[in-house]
């Protein structure tokens, strides 16, 4: 399964703006899968271990 | 873990196991515990990134070994790279991160980005980093 990037430039862009790192909402949630694949949290099931992206601009 | 192993680099070791690629390589340098892993990118190129804990730092690193980055680009405000290759994963703090996870999830958005860069460079439509609202004006190039 792939990501579609444009949703995750918009995604991660719109979370920034709101200052909001660690969204509760699945669909606004980035999380990494073990292979280090980008999914969206409503993307992927309860079963999957996946570690949540903090979405914090990537310097201060 | 081995005899080497502090209680964090333990810690790590079964961190890494359940929650890293299955390819990752673990190993020493100048006896700090580095996790290294491959990083395939939805355009194509892959990235080999290590991860480790630097005290001096308090935080986890996530330092790319392959590709080269070109050196314009090599600034934390356009390519969210550090000259020495440290990847912009510490949000406010620029390098370190929390935790391990944190750096590796961190380095794999941050993979996705530049591999944009790279091909849309290579396609003759240059772009910023598309992840990150702090890119510097006039840095796509």
């Amino acid at each position: 399964m792939s990501i579609d990037l444009n949703r995750l430039r918009e995604t991660i862009r719109q979370n920034q703006t709101a200052g909001d790192a660690t969204p509760t909402d699945p669909r606004r949630q980035v999380v990494v899968d073990k292979e280090g694949n980008v999914r969206f949290g409503d993307q992927v099931s309860g079963d999957q271990p996946v570690t949540q992206v903090p979405q914090e601009t990537f310097a201060s | 873990m081995t005899l080497e192993d502090s209680p964090r680099d333990a810690r790590d070791r079964r961190i890494a196991k359940e929650r890293l690629p299955s390819s990752t390589r673990k190993g020493r340098v100048g006896g700090r515990l580095n996790f290294v892993f491959i990083k395939q990118t939805q355009m194509g190129i892959p990235f080999e990134i290590t991860l480790y804990y630097d005290p001096d730092e308090d935080g986890y690193l996530a330092q790319l070994i392959s590709p080269e980055i070109e050196r314009d680009w090599r600034n934390p405000h356009i390519g969210h790279i550090f000259e020495d290759g440290v990847i912009c994963v510490g949000g406010a703090k620029g390098r370190a991160s929390p935790d391990l996870l944190t750096a590796f999830s961190k380095s794999c958005v941050w993979a996705e980005g530049i591999a944009i860069m790279i091909a849309s460079r290579n396609a003759g439509r240059p772009t910023e980093f598309p992840f990150s609202d702090n890119n510097h004006p006039g840095e796509v190039g």
